[in-house]
């Protein structure tokens, strides 16, 4: 069976950011997790879009500072995170 | 990359290998825009191509002739840094009583030129192409002098800095489909070899490499074609130097 896009989302970033899928939750940021940095942050960019086969904006990936914010911003697209 | 139609900045376009490429890029149908610290003489004319004058060391000037030139021609898909100065001078010299040493000045003003120019201008090119999602080019000037010249100590640093930061950036910006590519040139045919050698030393040069001649400025337009053109390429370092080993 195929995994629901809201599955795919969350391993996604648990993969990159190399922590635990049930800490995938919408209050953390990148503040709060030392494995979100820069450079893992183009990291989940580029892996999203060519995932979930969408482009963002540069004010989109600025913006995407949570993983909350991250969710609005798939939802924006008709995608189911 | 197909070339035509993109926007190449050339740095040291008005310098032998410079102004050469910016002729070349322009014939296979890229628009070209010139960076340099210099203005055009009667030894390097005009070009035909736009020309914003900027020292790129200085980081607040490469930001506003850039704000200028994106203002005027759009964003950059390509960047040429070919700005650069060739310099040698050994680490200690026991000839020279007035200064037995390298001098601190002149590594400063080979790092400059070669390193942190190359260093300022590409991190604010970069950033627009990651901002603007362009799937763009850096292409960097090295040298043979990269393996380590004997007699250009902070010239050969700098070209070595230059390559790290071709992988480096590959690495980086790899996922944003952006390809860094150096060129290693050997000696090539143009005043600045001969401002930079004696004939002596020239002679000995090409007596040292196998194909027995210096290299031409369109034999590296060639090396930067393939880099422009092959998607595949990034985070390596293409040398054209007639097989001449240091
Ligand atoms: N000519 C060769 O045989 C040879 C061999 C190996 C590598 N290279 C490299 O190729 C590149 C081009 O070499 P070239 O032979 O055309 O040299 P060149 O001296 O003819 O041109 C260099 C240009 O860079 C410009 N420049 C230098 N510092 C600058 C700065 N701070 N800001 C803006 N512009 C600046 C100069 O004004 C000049 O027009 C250089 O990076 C050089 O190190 C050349």
């Amino acid at each position: 069976m195929k995994a629901s896009s809201s599955q795919r989302f969350v391993n996604l970033i648990s993969e990159i950011l190399r922590i635990s899928p049930q800490d995938v939750v919408d209050t953390i940021g990148m503040d709060d997790i030392s494995t979100w940095d820069s450079l893992s942050h183009m990291q989940l960019i580029v892996t999203i879009e060519s995932d979930f086969g969408i482009e963002l904006s540069a004010d989109e990936i600025v913006g995407m500072r949570t993983i909350g914010k991250i969710r609005e911003v798939l939802h924006s697209k008709g995608i189911e995170a | 990359m197909d070339p035509s139609g993109k926007l190449v900045i050339v740095s040291g376009g008005l310098g032998s290998i410079g102004s050469s490429l910016a002729d070349s890029l322009a014939e296979i149908g890229a628009r070209i825009a010139v960076l340099d610290i210099h203005e055009a003489t009667s030894a390097s004319p005009t070009p035909p191509h736009p020309i914003y004058h900027v020292d790129l060391a200085d980081e607040h000037s490469v930001a506003s002739v850039l704000e200028d030139l994106v203002r005027d021609l759009g964003e950059p898909a390509i960047l040429v840094n070919c700005a650069g100065l060739i310099h040698s001078e050994p680490l200690v010299n026991i000839t020279n009583p007035n200064q037995r040493h390298h001098s601190r000045e002149t590594w400063d003003a080979v790092l400059r030129s070669n390193l942190t120019a190359t260093f300022n201008l590409s991190s604010q090119v970069a950033e627009r192409m990651v901002m603007k999602r362009i799937r763009g080019l850096v292409i960097n000037f090295s040298s043979i002098s990269a393996q380590g010249n004997p007699g250009q100590s902070a010239y050969a640093a700098a070209k070595a800095g230059v390559e790290a930061l071709t992988k480096v950036w590959a690495r980086e910006l790899g996922p944003f489909g952006i390809r860094s590519v150096a060129i290693a040139p050997g000696f090539i045919a143009t005043s600045s070899t001969e401002a930079a050698l004696t004939k002596e030393a020239i002679a000995d040069l090409k007596r040292r490499t196998p194909l027995m001649r210096l290299g031409t400025t369109e034999e590296i337009f060639s090396a930067v074609r393939f880099a422009i053109e092959n998607d595949y390429l990034t985070g390596t370092t293409i040398a054209i130097n007639g097989g001449l080993a240091l």
